[in-house]
Order: structure tokens, then sequence, then C-alpha cells
């Protein structure tokens, strides 16, 4: 019985009314903006590369369409990047609707194909990300009550996925670690720390040392096995999602992973709820407080 | 919300719970499979768009690729450099130049992607000579008699503490002789 009660008070939730809209706001223009700084960022060595990298054509109508501002690559590099980084720069200026959704997702899915050669999953992140923010939209546009159902459930369901694509991503890789005996010893840190292009050698030498390496490996394993059962628990939320920015952190430095560390850290505000930016305007930090 | 829940609501409400239930299911059933394992196609596209990832896996944390580039002017041979990993060690010294830390990707795309060409075809390949090009006009920036491309694994040895080589392949050639690989309109 506790079980159906649930499941009905879950599914009245979806449909009542949108879910911590200005934290799905803040979300999605962050994205955007994280788009448009690496846009910006990596302007002159994407410049140079597309100068030599060719973009096939897609056969199929669609494709053509879908892949259009990637095509502006063939005719000038810096055309590409000057339309793309306008678009992006007028969708954080509008902020999320329909309209802003959808080319939003457009330019993320020609990024992910233009910066290919230069790719990490950063952008595969980032297009997925934008996938699920096609329904993030707080505005009603229809009078009628069944369509309007309808926009508030999408908009909520969004709002899970968008959560569940990063518990995902965790899950898939801390799995992938336990079940390694590299990650399970610690060793994979050696590994890491002799993986040249990878290891920032101004990471601190106190953590270069066995002791260190099974620490952090199994920190790093627990923390994305666990993340998907901890971040729904009010009183674990916070914290959790404190540790997950400390972690971004130290792999953008560790790692030399900023666009991908910094993707990943972003996504976490998807978890955050409307009530922690008031009390954050209100003075108090995030994470400062019992709920 | 004051209004009653109409059967429309509780119906979208039904619909979209068991279109999450159904998602989650199929995610968590992809994961768990053994990853050589895919009965449906349905599992390779959750696999790649929903498990983004793995991330830092075990068997490619250890071993680095690296492009080494060598070139022959006025009867000598330069020492090879690896571009990408000169332009790494330059990021890590000034950490806001997050563009260096990207200038050397794309000549270690075109070697990956050239490691999957048959030899013999090589030079008419577009990845060659798309390849070709950038490491003149970009890295090299000189005329050149003849370049040299190696493409090599190097693999940590745990147990030895040092690295071992394995070469992927090399290339020797005269760049005059490439077609260009990509011209703008």
């Amino acid at each position: 019985m506790p079980v159906k009660h649930w499941i009905e008070k879950f599914e009245a939730s979806l449909t009542s009314t949108r879910r911590q809209p200005l934290a799905s706001k803040i979300f999605f223009k962050s994205i955007v903006c994280y788009a448009l700084v690496k846009v910006i960022l990596i302007w002159n060595v994407s410049n140079v590369m597309l100068q030599y990298h060719n973009i096939s054509l897609p056969r199929s109508l669609v494709g053509k369409i879908a892949l259009a501002p990637a095509f502006l690559t063939n005719i000038h590099p810096n055309l590409f990047q000057s339309v793309v980084g306008a678009l992006l720069l007028v969708i954080l200026i509008v902020g999320p609707n329909y309209i802003a959704n959808v080319a939003f997702c457009w330019l993320a899915l020609n990024l992910a194909v233009v910066y290919h050669p230069l790719g990490n999953g950063a952008d595969l992140i980032l297009l997925m990300l934008s996938v699920w923010c096609i329904p993030l939209d707080s505005k009603d546009y229809f009078s009628s009550s069944k369509l309007g159902t309808v926009q508030v459930a999408s908009f909520n369901v969004a709002r899970l996925l968008l959560q569940w694509q990063i518990i995902f991503v965790y899950m898939s890789s801390g799995l992938d670690k336990i079940l390694s005996e590299a990650w399970r010893s610690g060793q994979a840190f050696q590994f890491i720390r002799h993986f040249q292009g990878l290891y920032n050698p101004t990471f601190p030498s106190v953590f270069q040392t066995p002791f260190w390496d099974f620490v952090l490996a199994w920190v790093t394993i627990i923390f994305e096995l666990s993340f998907g059962a901890l971040v729904w628990n009010r009183f674990a939320r916070k914290k959790v999602l404190t540790i997950g920015l400390v972690f971004h952190i130290v792999i953008w430095w560790m790692l030399s992973l900023p666009d991908f560390a910094m993707i990943m850290a972003l996504s976490l505000l998807i978890f955050l709820e409307d009530a922690d930016y008031y009390l954050l305007v209100g003075g108090k930090r995030v994470g400062s407080y019992e709920l | 919300m004051n209004e009653p829940r109409t059967a429309f609501r509780k119906l979208v409400g039904r619909i979209t719970f068991l279109l999450i239930v159904l998602h989650v299911s199929i995610a968590v059933i992809s994961l768990l499979l053994p990853q050589d394992y895919a009965p449906l196609k349905l599992i390779t596209f959750y696999r790649k768009y929903i498990l983004i990832g793995p991330f830092f896996q075990d068997k490619r944390i250890r071993h680095s690729t690296h492009l080494f580039v060598a070139y022959h002017k006025d009867g000598k041979w330069s020492d090879a450099r690896d571009y990408a990993n000169d332009d790494f060690v330059y990021y890590t010294n000034h950490p806001w130049r997050y563009d260096k830390l990207h200038a050397g990707d794309y000549a270690s795309y075109g070697a990956s992607s050239l490691s999957t060409v048959k030899q013999s075809n090589i030079q008419a390949s577009r990845a060659f000579r798309e390849l070709n090009q950038y490491v003149n006009e970009v890295l090299i920036r000189q005329q050149v008699d003849s370049v040299s491309i190696t493409y090599l694994k190097k693999h940590y040895l745990l147990e030895k503490g040092d690295f071992r080589l394995d070469t992927l392949f090399v290339h020797r050639y005269d760049p005059s002789k490439v077609d260009a690989g990509k011209t703008l309109d």
C-alpha cells in the first residue's frame, strides 16, 4: 500500500505544477553559457583545425538541415563560430522557451560534430543535456487545460530525465571501475600519472603515493556508485552535490580536463531546488542549512 | 492548484510515470548486461547516448598515443617532435590557455584516423591529405624535402616502472606530392 500511495503521489506531482522552474532556468542558462564560453575559448584552435578538416554532408534532407550550421565551416571557419556564438548569446539572453531550447539542441549537435576531432565526452554530455532541455519552458501557451497538463508533465519529465542522465553517467563509470582490478587496487592512478597529455604535473606530489592512489580510487568509486542513491535524499543531497563539485574541480586540475569537469559540475545544478537559490540570495551559503 | 484532478491528468500522470520507469529500466538493463552483449539496437543506443562513458576505463588509461613529426631539410633530419605534448606542457604551466590544451588534438585525431587506413592507400586517403596539410602549414611551417610521421602507443608497465613503445605506423613522404586535404571556397 505505501508503494501504491507513493506512486499516486508521484504521478500527481508530475502533472500538478512545474517543479523547480527557477532552478531549471538557471541550469539551462548555465549550460548555454558553458557552450558559449567554450566556443570563445576554443575559437582560435578550432579555426585553425577547420581550415584543414572537412565536414561531410549527409545525403538526407533531414541530415542537411540538422547539420546546416556545421557546413558553414566549409565556407569559412569563422562564419560557423560567429553564427553559433551569436545564436548562443541570444539564447542565453532570452532564456528557456521551446524555440530557444530546440535551437540550443540544434547548435549543441553541430558543436559536437564540428568539435569531434578536439572533443572528449563533454560535447556528448552537452548534446544529451540539450536534448532533455527541449521541454523546459515555464510559460503556459495553451488555454486548454488538457494541453496545459501535457505541457506541465513534459516539463517535469524533462527535469527528471536530465537528473537521470547525470546519474547514469556516474553509474556507468562507477560500475566499470568497481569491476576493474586496477581501480580497486588504486593502481589506476599510477597509470593516470604516467599518461602523458592527461596528468597535470602541477598536481601536488603529496597525493602521489600508493596510499593516496587507493584512497582516491575508492572515493571515486563510492562517489560514482552512491550518487544516484544519495542525491534523492533530502538530508544528503547538498552534501553529495558539494562533494561532486570538489570531485570535478580535482578532475579539472589533476586530469587537465577543464571542459569535461565544467559541464559535469554545471550538470549538478539540475539537482538544486528553487529554495536553494532563494536562500543563496538571502545571504546564506548553499549547503549550510538543514531542511 | 486547487482544481480537482481530472481523469485526464491522472492518465497523463500514469503515462509519464510509466515512461520514466521504462527509460530507467532500459538504462539499468543496458548497464548490467555484459558490455559485448547487445541483443537489441536499443541497448546499443542507450549505451552510447544515455550511459555516456564509462570514463577513465582501465584499458584506456594504460597507454597514451603520440604523433611524432620530423622533417628533412638541407640534407639532414630534424629531431622528431611531439607537438601535442609541447602544447600540453605549455597549458600545464599556463592553465588559462585552454586553447593550448586542444591545440594538439587535431593532429592526434588525424593520426588516429590514419591508423585504420591501409598503408598502401595512405597517401590517397582524405585523412592523410588533411593531416599532411595541417602538419606542413601549422606545425612545420617551412619548405622541407621530406616529412616523417610516427604514431605510437606508450604503455606504462607497472611492474617495471617503465614504458613500452608500440609503433602503430611510420610514414615518410615528399609533402609536395600530396594533394591538399581541404580547399575553402
